[in-house]
Formats: C-alpha cells, sequence, structure tokens
C-alpha cells in the first residue's frame, strides 16, 4: 500500500528537508567503518605467538612481502625440516590457511554489505488525459515521478552491521584456530615421520640381525652341529623380521606422504627431509610433579579455544538476528519516498511512504528458524566445551604418561639392554654361550629402541597437542587416541602414518 | 698362575721337605683365626695352596681351634668368591696329629646358619661323630663346641660340615685329617695333601651356588683352579706322596699322573696289603673317599698331574649350546662384527687358543670370571685349567721355578722334510688322509 497525499504548497520545502535527511543518512551510513585486509591481517597476528605470526600470511595483500616469504620457505626446504620449520612452510604453502583468509574475506564482504543503505527506486509513469489525442490541440501527458527508499534499511542499519561484525569476528577466531591448527599439524606429522624414519633404520638393523643369526645357523646346520629344527625356526624368525621391516617401509612411506600433505607440497618439491628425533630438544622429566596439570590445562584450553569463542561469536550473531528478526516481524517494510505529478503546469510533490501490513505473515517462521538457530549454537557451544575440556585433561594425563614411558626408556631400559648387550659380548667372547644369544640381545635391544622412538614420538604427540591448547586451538585427534597410541603402536603399526586430519 | 713369590716360597718349603725326609721337626706353622698363640704341628705333609692347622699341647691331648666363617677366596688370579671354610680359608687348614694321639678340637660357629664337624674316616666315639640331629645338636651361630678324641689310627682322613652339608660343603667348608704313622713304614722326600672338589659359581658372579647338581664349573686342587694351583717341586729320584681326598658334590676324579707310575698304598679304610697294590698312572678318587699314593719322581721334567675326566681339566667353560666346529663362520663374522665390534667368534676349528684369546689385551670377559682360562707355559699357553697342577722334578741345585731346560733335541718339533722323506712318510697336500 503505497500513500502519497500531494502537496499543493510548501512541497519545496519538504522537497529540501527530505534531501538533507538523505544526506545525512548517506553519509552516516559511508561513515560505517570497514576494516582492510592489513588490518584484518594484523588483528589474527596479533593473537598468534610470534614464530606463528611471522610466516602467517593471507596472501595477495602485499606482492613484494608474498614473495619474501615465498623465497624463505624455499630455503626451508632445502634443509632437514624441523617441526617448527614444518609449520611456517606449511602456513604458507597449505591452502587451508588462505582457505580460512577468504572466509574472513567473504565476512568482510557481508560486512561491507550491511553497512550500505539500500538503493532508492525511481518510478515514472506517464498518462494521457482521455480524449486528448495526440492529433488534437490537446492537454499534455501527464507525468508521474516516484520516488521510493526502503527506509528500514537506514533504520536496522546499526542491527545489519553488528550482526555481520559478530560475524566477521567469528570468523576471524576460526582464521586463528586454523593457523593454530595448520602449524600444529605440519609439526606433528614432522615427528611422525621422523619417528616413522627412525623405526625404518631399527627394523633395517633388526633384519641385519636376524639375517646373522640365520647365516650362523644354516652354517652350523651345514656343519652338523644343528638340526633342520633350529634352522626352520631360524628362517621363521628372519622372515617375521623381514615382515616387520616391511610395515616399517610402508610407515615411512605414508607418513612422507602425510607430510607432504601437512606441508601442502606436492612434485618433486616435496623430497622434504627432516630432522632426526633425537635431535629434538629435550623432552621434560617427569618426577614427582606433574609436568601438565590437567586441571590447569582445562582451564587455559577454554579460556583460550578460539573455537570456543569462534562459536561464542556465532551465537551472539544469531542472537542478534533473532532480535532483528522479532522487530521486523512488525515492520517487514517501510518505503519512504517523494512523488511528484507533474500534470501540464500543474506540479504536485509530496512524500510517500510505504508500509508492509502483517496481516498473514507475522513472520512466526523466520522467528521459530532464528530461536531454534539460537538454541543450537548454545548446545553445539556447550557441547564443544565440555568436549574441550575433555580433551584438555585427557591430551594432560596422556603427556605425562608418555613422558614417563618415554623417560623409563631413554634412562632405564635402554641402558639395561646395553648392559645386557655387553655382558653377552663378554661371554661370547668367553665362549659361555652361543652367537645367537648376542644376536638376540641385539634384536631386543633394537626392539627396545623402537619402543623409545615410538613413545618419544607420542611424548613429542602430546606435547604439540598441550601447546596447540595452550593456544587456543583445538587438536583434531581425539587425546584418547595418543593415549592408546602407545599401547597399541606396536598392535597396530599403522597408527604412526595417521595424521590428525 | 701362582705369582713369581709364591712358587718360590712353596718350591723352598717342597726343597726343605724333600731334605728333611722323615724327620718330624716342624717346618711350617700358622696362625689361627682365633688368635690363639699358634705352635708347631708335625709338619711332615705339605698342603700346596694351603696350611697345617695351628695346635699345642694342653691337659693330655693336642688342642686345635677350627673357625668355620665366610671367607675371600681366589680360585686362580681373575676369579674370586665369598665362600665358607675355616680359619679364613678353604680349603681347610690341614689337620695334622700323630698316631695315637688324643685330639681336642674346638669348632666355632661364625656361619648364618648351625654347623657340626664330622671326622671323616676316623674311629671315635659315636658322640664325636659330628652328625647333627644324630650324634650331635647343630652347632649354633656364636656357639663353640669342643671334640675330643683319639687318633688310633695312621691315615688320610677329611673333615666337614655334617650340618646341611650339601650347601657347606658347596661352600668350600672341608679339609684333610692326616694322621702320620709314628714310625714311617715307608719314608717320602715329600708328603703332598690335595683335597679335590668341584664348584659352581657363574661367570661373573662371586658366590658359589650351592643348589648345582651337575654344572659344576670350577674344579679345584685344595680350592685352587689352574693356573692357580702351586706346581709341586721336587728332586730327582725322591719318593712322592700323594695323599688326595675327594669331596666334591657329585663327581668322582680319574686323577692321572704324567711320566710316573704309581702304587695306591692305602685309602681312608687303611693300608692297601702290598700284595694287592698295583701299578697305576691313572687312579679314580671316588666322591667321600682318600686315596694315598705314592711314586718315585725319576725323570726330570714339567709333569703334569690332572683329572683326566677332560671337563674338569677347564675353568668355566660353556655348554649346553651347539658347537660350531666345522662351520664356516666368514659371513656370519662379518655380520657379527656389525652387530657387535668388540666380539671375536671362534670355535669352528675348535676350542684351542681360547687360552691365548683370553690374555689378549682389551678383550672383554664377564667381569671376575676365567672363562677358558689357561696357563702361561715355556712354548705358548697351556690350554688346561682346573684341576690341574704341575709336578716339577729338578736336580737339587735346580729347585727353582723356572721351566724345565729340555735337553737339545728332547722337544717335539716340525719335523723337516729329510726327515719325512727319509721315513718314507708322504704328508696329504690337503685334508685328511684318504687312508683315515
Amino acid at each position: 500500500m503505497t500513500i502519497s497525499p500531494s502537496l499543493a504548497a510548501g512541497g519545496g520545502t519538504a522537497l529540501r528537508a527530505a534531501l538533507i535527511v538523505a544526506m545525512l543518512i548517506v553519509t552516516m551510513a559511508n561513515s560505517a567503518c570497514t576494516p582492510s585486509r592489513q588490518e584484518m591481517q594484523r588483528d589474527v597476528n596479533s593473537a598468534l605467538p610470534e614464530a606463528i605470526a611471522r610466516r602467517s600470511r593471507w596472501l595477495g595483500a602485499d606482492d613484494d612481502k608474498d614473495r619474501a616469504v615465498q623465497e624463505a620457505v624455499k630455503a626451508l626446504l632445502q634443509q632437514p625440516l624441523t617441526p617448527d620449520g614444518a609449520a611456517e612452510v606449511a602456513l604458507v604453502r597449505h591452502r587451508r590457511v588462505q582457505l580460512a583468509y577468504e572466509s574472513l574475506g567473504l565476512a568482510q564482504a557481508d560486512l561491507v554489505d550491511a553497512g550500505l543503505l539500500s538503493n532508492p527506486r525511481l518510478a515514472l509513469a506517464a498518462h494521457f488525459h482521455q480524449g486528448s489525442l495526440p492529433s488534437q490541440q490537446a492537454q499534455p501527458p501527464g507525468i508521474a515521478v516516484d520516488v521510493e527508499w526502503p527506509f528500514l534499511s537506514v533504520l536496522f542499519l546499526a542491527q545489519r552491521t553488528s550482526i555481520a561484525e559478530a560475524r566477521q569476528n567469528a570468523a576471524a577466531a576460526r582464521v586463528i584456530d586454523e593457523v593454530l591448527a595448520t602449524a600444529a599439524d605440519a609439526r606433528r606429522a614432522v615427528v611422525r615421520h621422523a619417528a616413522a624414519t627412525e623405526v625404518r633404520r631399527l627394523q633395517r638393523a633388526d633384519v641385519e640381525a636376524a639375517e646373522g643369526n640365520l647365516v650362523l645357523v644354516r652354517e652350523n646346520t651345514r656343519a652338523g652341529n644343528q638340526t633342520p629344527l633350529d634352522l626352520a625356526e631360524e628362517e621363521l624368525a628372519y622372515q617375521q623380521a623381514l615382515l616387520m621391516a616391511a610395515d616399517a617401509e610402508r610407515d615411512a612411506t605414508l607418513t612422507h606422504e602425510a607430510l607432504k600433505q601437512a606441508l601442502g607440497l606436492f612434485g618433486g618439491e616435496g623430497d622434504v627431509d627432516v630432522v632426526a628425533l633425537s635431535s629434538l630438544p629435550a623432552l621434560p622429566v617427569p618426577d614427582a610433579a606433574i609436568v601438565v596439570d590437567p586441571a590447569e590445562l582445562e582451564v587455559e584450553a577454554i579460556r583460550r579455544s578460539y573455537r570456543l569463542i569462534a562459536m561464542q561469536r556465532d551465537l551472539d550473531a544469531a542472537a542478534r538476528d533473532l532480535g532483528y528478526a522479532s522487530v521486523r516481524r512488525f515492520l517487514p517494510d517501510l518505503d519512504v519516498g517523494l512523488v511528484a505529478d507533474v500534470d501540464g503546469s500543474d506540479v504536485a510533490v509530496g512524500p510517500s511512504v510505504g508500509v508492509g501490513l502483517p496481516i498473514f505473515n507475522l513472520g512466526q517462521g523466520e522467528m521459530l528458524r532464528r530461536e531454534s538457530l539460537l538454541r543450537r549454537g548454545a548446545a553445539d557451544l556447550q557441547r564443544a566445551a565440555v568436549a574441550l575440556r575433555a580433551q584438555a585433561r585427557q591430551t594432560a594425563v596422556a603427556h605425562e604418561l608418555n613422558l614417563r614411558r618415554s623417560h623409563q626408556l631413554t634412562t632405564r631400559i635402554i641402558p639395561q639392554h646395553l648392559i645386557v648387550v655387553d655382558e653377552l659380548e663378554r661371554r661370547l667372547n668367553g665362549m659361555l654361550l652361543f652367537p645367537s644369544r648376542l644376536f638376540a640381545g641385539r634384536r631386543g635391544f633394537l626392539q627396545a629402541r623402537r619402543q623409545e622412538t615410538e613413545a618419544r614420538r607420542d611424548a613429542w604427540l602430546t606435547r604439540i597437542d598441550v601447546e596447540q591448547l595452550r593456544q587456543g586451538s583445538t587438536p583434531f585427534m581425539s587425546p584418547m587416541s595418543s593415549m592408546s597410541s602407545t599401547a597399541g603402536s606396536q598392535a597396530n603399526p599403522s597408527y604412526s602414518a595417521q595424521g590428525h586430519d | 698362575m701362582v705369582t713369581r713369590r709364591e712358587l718360590l716360597q712353596t718350591t723352598a718349603a717342597a726343597a726343605a721337605l724333600s731334605t728333611t725326609l722323615a724327620k718330624s721337626a716342624a717346618a711350617t706353622s700358622s696362625t689361627s683365626s682365633t688368635g690363639a698363640a699358634p705352635s708347631s704341628g708335625t709338619g711332615r705333609t705339605w698342603t700346596p695352596n694351603g696350611e697345617t692347622l695351628a695346635s699345642h699341647a694342653s691337659r693330655g691331648a693336642r688342642v686345635m681351634h677350627l673357625v668355620a666363617e665366610e671367607v675371600e677366596h681366589e680360585f686362580c688370579p681373575g676369579l674370586k668368591a665369598r665362600c665358607w671354610g675355616y680359619n679364613g680359608r678353604t680349603v681347610g687348614p690341614t689337620i695334622e696329629v700323630v698316631e695315637g694321639e688324643r685330639v681336642r678340637i674346638y669348632v666355632t660357629n661364625r656361619l648364618p646358619e648351625p654347623t657340626s664337624v664330622h671326622w671323616h674316616g676316623l674311629v671315635l666315639p659315636n658322640g664325636m661323630d659330628g652328625v647333627a640331629g644324630l650324634t650331635q645338636r647343630p652347632i649354633q651361630p656364636g656357639e663353640t663346641f669342643a671334640y675330643e678324641f683319639d687318633c688310633l689310627r695312621a691315615g688320610t682322613y677329611m673333615y666337614h660340615p655334617h650340618y646341611d652339608e650339601m650347601t657347606q660343603m658347596a661352600m668350600g667348608m672341608m679339609g684333610m685329617f692326616i694322621v702320620l704313622p709314628r714310625r714311617d713304614p715307608r719314608p717320602v722326600d715329600l708328603d703332598v695333601v690335595m683335597m679335590l672338589s668341584e664348584w659352581s659359581v657363574p661367570a661373573g658372579g662371586s658366590r658359589p651356588n650351592p643348589l648345582a647338581m651337575a654344572d659344576f664349573n670350577i674344579l679345584t686342587i685344595n680350592s685352587k683352579a689352574f693356573p692357580g694351583t702351586a706346581p709341586v717341586v721336587v728332586k730327582t729320584g725322591a719318593r712322592v706322596r700323594f695323599r688326595i681326598g675327594n669331596l666334591s658334590a657329585m663327581d668322582h676324579h680319574a686323577m692321572h699322573l704324567h711320566a710316573f707310575p704309581f702304587t695306591v698304598v692305602a685309602t681312608d679304610g687303611g693300608e692297601v696289603p702290598p700284595s694287592a697294590r698295583f701299578p697305576e698312572v691313572t687312579t679314580l678318587v671316588a666322591v667321600g673317599s682318600t686315596k694315598t699314593l705314592e711314586f718315585t719322581a725319576a725323570l726330570d721334567g714339567d709333569w703334569a698331574f690332572h683329572c683326566h675326566m677332560t671337563h674338569h681339566g677347564m675353568n668355566q667353560m660353556g655348554h649346553g649350546f651347539p658347537s660350531l666346529i666345522g662351520a664356516e663362520l666368514t659371513q656370519v663374522k662379518a655380520r657379527l662384527a656389525k652387530q657387535s665390534p668388540s666380539v671375536m667368534l671362534m670355535g669352528e676349528a675348535g676350542m684351542g687358543g681360547m687360552a691365548d684369546m683370553f690374555e689378549m689385551e682389551g678383550m672383554k670377559y664377564p667381569a671376575n670370571s676365567i672363562p677358558m682360562k689357561g696357563g702361561k707355559g715355556p712354548f705358548s699357553m697351556i690350554e688346561m685349567g682346573g684341576m690341574f697342577t704341575v709336578v716339577k722334578v729338578r736336580p737339587p741345585a735346580q729347585l727353582d721355578d723356572e721351566w724345565y731346560q729340555h735337553p737339545k733335541g728332547t722337544v717335539a718339533d716340525l719335523a723337516t722334510a729329510a726327515d719325512l722323506a727319509a721315513d718314507g712318510v708322504v704328508v696329504p697336500a690337503t685334508g685328511v688322509s684318504a687312508k683315515t
């Protein structure tokens, strides 16, 4: 329904007033602040640890800096990668970071949209007087000019902007989470591949020991000192060693592929090498004091989680959206405008107002949808928070256990194996035992070294989990997996090849 | 091998004994660990690596004191163990009395468990027989018992515990008990006392294992394993008596003397009637028995005396696994060197050379062990250990610890081609002779 009362007099004044109001509104709308890409990048980086912020880039914002970062990454790839170096590479090369940044770009676009006023609508109409044909000397046709403007875009400008800002903030939090997760995943991939490479080396050595013993028994059987049964048993042991070595080869290949994937590399550039696991900084020594307090990590993870922050901001946007819809339901449309009617020399100008009448559709469906979205968001936030709490506690416990396991293997079991091997060597020199015992002792030592490598790997993985949680990001892998990985690593060697994502 | 100083001491004692013949004047004395004043024994016997128990006369008897206690014992250089013995040693000091003497022997128990002493082979009152539970109550730790009896019959006897004897004898508690005749019917130049025993000491361990039933790896004469055994040095033509007892846990010993046929003149049951004696070079000394043999050291030289059960002539020998004789080990050695560079695998051509290897600089073995250890000889390592010693027969002017200097042309050596040809001996080019 459009009401356009004609104003015969005073139309000029009304027109001026309307123009002034329109100018003010346009000015106000244009003054709405929309951050640039650089500003948003700065905001994101300010929340990141310095080492990560250094390489976290929204590519395309500054070509010179982009080139410099790419060169730095190339240099990193020329040498064995450390976990931190891998994180730097992934932040630049893995497209998931740019994907996240572009999601932020979309939110930025939505914010821009929200800050813009709707365009006015101009309607022109001509009307011809009845009987006044063009052939006749008659009155010229009348012209009606109608300028309408959805005034609600002005009324709700602040609400729309506020909703878009909340969503942009949520997007920014997700970018931070994604950047941190990308870095952590790259670090984990390095640790896994370094461990798998070491295990492969150890299994190759194990094959050599098993082969040595097989040759011994074969030659001794040939000499008549041992039996076909002895030889068959050693052949079996050797075949088992080959099998384990093949598993280790497979795991090393898979973890290498997983590493390339985590770094976002492909082709010839993917032939990266990693540092030895033993060259990583020493792990903390678990003693009477707990290395990571589960309660403390739980609080910190909850407080810092950018994923929860994003969900909270989404929830905030949903709440605002609900408020916005609750108002809009009673005022679905409000158009204001000017109507000019020119009929010959008679010009009538006056304001017009168009209002949608909420008679049949009171926005019940929209309200229900938004209420449901709000409740769903709240439930999801609570679910995620509870899961994060559990994940944090489990990660702390898993890290403690992995550290203790690694420490026991490093400081107790490996030295004991060395003593055993040394004693076996002494006894072999004294002809106090058969050489098979020494080969078996060496194999026992190598398997203990494998256990130690896997324990060190698991300790490093949970350490990265802990750091990621403290930084405000959430590991994708359930900590239960990392706990069970210790016990399950031998039963399921493929564990080491599995990625968090 | 014993040190030069020890060898000189024992040689000097032997020389002195060989010149004093049957004189009963004291030649040796010892200090009891009880601190009692030493007094001379008869000094007519000599216990290599051992000593004679000090005694003195008192209240109509010869008084002696044995203290049962834990002792630190060296079987030979390279192997020490915490054993049990008497008066600070194993084998326990030899008790030497004269036929008809009454003895009063005090026994103090410083062991962690009760003990008793059985005077093995001696005829005595039942209550002095030393069987705990049967003829007396056990001597509790800290207690001192007195045994008193008359030594009615000359002969070679032994003493050992008869309480938990399996443990206590396996730990080293035993000694010889010599009752000398008032008048020796066959005077000798050297009267040597030897106790044979066997032990289970794990290589790298330092305490005998009394639970061993078969795995004995240290075989000893007077608790010493060659090269720790003192040689017996006698002058050429000397009459020599060996009094040999065997208190091994499970094994008899076929004692073999090189070069000199001997005659067993007595057992712990008494004199063997002359009509029943016969010459032999090896005699079996059964567990729990003694044999007394006599011979004339007629030929100069270094002569072996040892148990002829070949495993009893080895030190801590590994067993219970396959041998490597005849195996081609070139590849194995290369692979083993990659795993353990410090080991030296051998045995494919026999066990010889192990004694040499044991002496190699930098070669590592279990601590406190003597696996396959042998003694240094004048020509090469002596690939023997355990129950082995050397009887050195020398002219009276050369009673020293030097190796025998063989007259030229009396030592086996490389056959010359000329000799082979002269005797028509053809040596096969390789391998075992087809004729065999």
